[in-house]
């Protein structure tokens, strides 16, 4: 056994002297940032300026865009005068006395030469017609992906011709628009009767603590492993090729080795989460976010971690073993990675259902396990027990099979040089006698 | 004394192809024994068996006193063919690395390669990291990993190959200084004339068979036929006439002469003859014994390196 412990202080030195481990250390929030953050900056930092023009075929709408654009673009800025948000400046087009399409045209030239943005046909019929055959606003532009420019036009000509047909019935638009103001809610968790007898007010639940706590714990165990098991793939490579694992195998089993290994991961990956779950509450702290952290989960998300580690690390491990070359690797990874992958592409279904058939089913199969059950643990109420409890039997006696296996296919392939083989032959590895 | 290492009828094979054929040897105890055998032939397949790295299909093999070859691990050093060293690592951690896998305690491991790296002359690339090494240095340093848990038993692959002169002097007293120490070592090579110099017994695999074991001596009197290079009045033509000449290779002013009886008798008949001007007997030397055996057959593709 402390063989088994001296490989993994030496794999874990390694480990935390190289370069792969600093670029670790980033690339859980770097990920974090990209998944939660990039929108939200992009959109923010959108302050450009859109010229559109308007063809107003009902000849009564455009002034009135044109005094929302204004009122939209004094929102768009700051006291201090900085813009925080897109200008839109619109221009009212006269279609009269030209055809539709002529007026098209030149429209359409002046986008391509860069003075307009976009243009806008608002039919004359918008007014009148409704149900089926309601006549649609026509947004013409050379950037379908710009979104928030087309928004904001069909939402203020929607308000537009919704206070003209308003006005039709009789009714005073402004008082209309006052009477189909939305009610507002709160979603609120369950209350208890606490210790002194009375009903305790029920908290509220904020999108925060619903989706982005839970989401993050889940990503952060996956940015965790996947900075962890995939080196242990190199790492088996580069002692194959560079006849390492001969000097070791003069010294430990094959067995050890790969335990050795194994727990050396556990170790830098337990070292990066610490690093992580210390960095993450001291930004909830500095946001105001402490109340929302859920410190009952840090013994899941250790547990998960270090079951996945094993689990996904022992099948690199295996997977290294049989390669010669870490270009082999490449084509013989993929199923493992699509393994450690899939979980994640369901993360949304199973959060915003957690206890759905298939976020049920998907959590019980071993593989998912360590990410789709620790998501549904954060997301209140969490999983019955005997779910929680057939998730781990199963995917601790999956990572023990794995980790036999793995330990066999060591034996033999640390040894193989030249020919990289395939599943099939390291199956026949693992069943020999 | 029970031998450092038995090998009882030992066989391996790897699918169709036996590698290791029914091999049976011992390894004296302090001896330094040489195993010489062209490439393929089944040396490393040998060596691995030894070290429990490979299991044999058949037979058993025994190594320090211990039939478990995995309790005896510990006390053997292994310096394989192709050299084994993690390149990021500096120098004195990869030894101790290397030293702590054999169980030895880590001071004692600091102290035996910091002796050692200057033993060999390397006394500044304890802090270096072994990409940093030149290949004789790192071949050093692959010595020093092999031995710096003080083994019993050094099993050396191909130490020597691939080493300048003044590095294989260097590695080679190291290699005496183990002897002296009492360490048993066994080493592969392909340099003949090392393996004569240093050898205390050889051992010849050919086709994963065992064709020569024993001193250099008893080797050279068993397998080699001496051979006698003569300069005698009458040449060739009066050899030929003689009873007991097997074999006549006539270089002009002297013959090569292989005989069937003693030379001594021989010299005393030649004499009788005619006039001797030169009679030198010359044993055969390893190289011609190893060339002798391992000599391809023209379809065969196994040229020695040697």
């Amino acid at each position: 056994m402390s063989r088994v412990i001296t490989i993994a202080v030496a794999e874990f030195e390694q480990a935390v002297r190289s370069r792969a481990f600093l670029l670790g250390l980033l690339a859980v929030p770097l990920l974090m940032a990209l998944a939660f953050g990039i929108q939200a900056l992009t959109a923010r930092r959108d302050t450009s300026e859109r010229h559109f023009a308007i063809v107003d075929r009902t000849g009564t709408i455009a002034p009135q865009i044109v005094e929302a654009a204004r009122q939209h673009n004094a929102e768009q800025t700051s006291t201090t005068g900085r813009k925080t948000g897109p200008s839109f400046l619109p221009e009212i087009v006269s279609g009269e006395g030209q055809a539709a399409e002529a007026t098209r045209l030149a429209l359409s030239e002046r986008v391509r030469g860069g003075e307009l943005f976009a243009f806008v046909e608002i039919p004359a019929e918008v007014l009148t017609a409704t149900g089926a055959d309601a006549p649609r606003l026509g947004y013409y532009t050379e950037y379908p992906t710009y979104q928030a420019l087309p928004e904001w036009v069909r939402q203020e000509v929607s308000r537009a011709v919704a206070d003209r047909r308003l006005s039709k019935l009789g009714a005073d638009p402004t008082e209309a628009r006052r009477l189909l103001e939305p009610v507002p809610m709160d979603r609120r968790s369950l209350v208890v009767r606490t210790t002194d007898g009375k009903v305790s007010e029920a908290e509220k639940v904020d999108a925060v603590r619903a989706f982005a706590m839970p989401a993050i714990t889940m990503f952060m165990l996956f940015g965790l492993v996947m900075s962890s098991a995939p080196q242990l793939l190199n790492s088996v490579i580069e002692e194959k090729t560079s006849r390492i694992s001969e000097v070791l195998l003069g010294s430990v089993s094959a067995f050890h080795l790969m335990l050795g290994k194994l727990l050396g991961s556990v170790g830098v990956t337990l070292l990066l989460g610490l690093i992580y779950i210390g960095g993450g509450l001291l930004a909830a702290a500095q946001a105001d976010y402490f109340g929302l952290i859920q410190w009952s989960l840090i013994p899941w998300f250790a547990l998960f971690l270090i079951i996945a580690v094993f689990l996904y690390g022992a099948m690199f491990i295996a997977i290294g073993a049989a390669c010669s070359e870490v270009k082999d690797a490449q084509g013989m990874m993929m199923p493992a990675l699509i393994l450690a992958m899939f979980p994640i592409f369901l993360w949304l279904q199973v959060a915003q259902n957690p206890d759905s058939a298939m976020s049920v089913g998907f959590s019980l199969f071993p593989f998912a396990t360590p990410y789709l059950m620790l998501l549904r643990i954060a997301i209140p109420p969490g999983p019955p027990a005997w779910q929680v409890v057939l998730s781990l039997v199963g995917a601790v006696a999956t990572t023990l099979a794995m980790v036999y296996a793995a330990g066999r296919v060591l034996r033999v392939g640390l040894l193989m040089q030249g020919k990289t083989a395939n599943y099939r032959d390291m199956l026949r590895w693992i069943t020999a006698k | 004394m029970t031998p450092a290492i038995i090998l009882d009828s030992v066989t391996k094979r790897f699918g169709q192809t036996t590698a290791v054929d029914a091999l049976s040897l011992q390894v004296p105890q302090g001896a330094i024994y040489g195993f010489i055998g062209p490439n393929g032939s089944g040396k490393t397949t040998t060596l691995r068996m030894i070290m429990n790295i490979l299991l044999a299909d058949s037979g058993w093999v025994e190594v320090l006193g211990d039939r478990s070859t995995v309790a005896a691990r510990d006390r053997v050093g292994y310096l394989p063919e192709e050299r084994g060293l993690y390149k990021q690592m500096p120098v004195r951690r990869l030894l101790t690395y290397y030293g702590e896998l054999k169980g030895a305690r880590r001071a004692d491991v600091e102290r035996e390669a910091d002796w050692w790296l200057t033993r060999l002359g390397l006394p500044n690339v304890a802090d270096k990291k072994v990409q940093a090494l030149s290949k004789g240095m790192s071949q050093k340093v692959q010595f020093i990993a092999a031995v710096v848990a003080r083994p019993d038993l050094v099993i050396l692959d191909e130490p020597f190959s691939g080493l300048d002169p003044v590095n294989r002097d260097v590695l080679r007293d190291a290699v005496l200084e183990l002897k002296r120490r009492g360490t048993t070592i066994v080493f592969s090579t392909h340099d003949m004339s090392m393996a004569e110099l240093m050898c205390d017994r050889i051992f010849m695999i050919f086709k994963g068979r065992k064709v020569l074991d024993g001193s250099l001596d008893e080797i050279q009197s068993t397998y080699g036929h001496d051979e006698v290079h003569v300069r005698v009045q009458g040449g060739a033509a009066v050899l030929r006439s003689m009873a007991g000449v097997d074999a006549v290779v006539d270089h002009g002013n002297a013959q090569q002469v292989r005989l069937s009886i003693d030379p001594q008798a021989f010299l005393a008949q030649l004499a009788a003859r005619a006039t001797v001007q030169r009679f030198e007997i010359t044993r055969p030397s390893l190289h011609d014994i190893f060339v002798e055996i391992a000599r391809p057959a023209p379809e065969d593709d196994i040229l020695p390196s040697a």
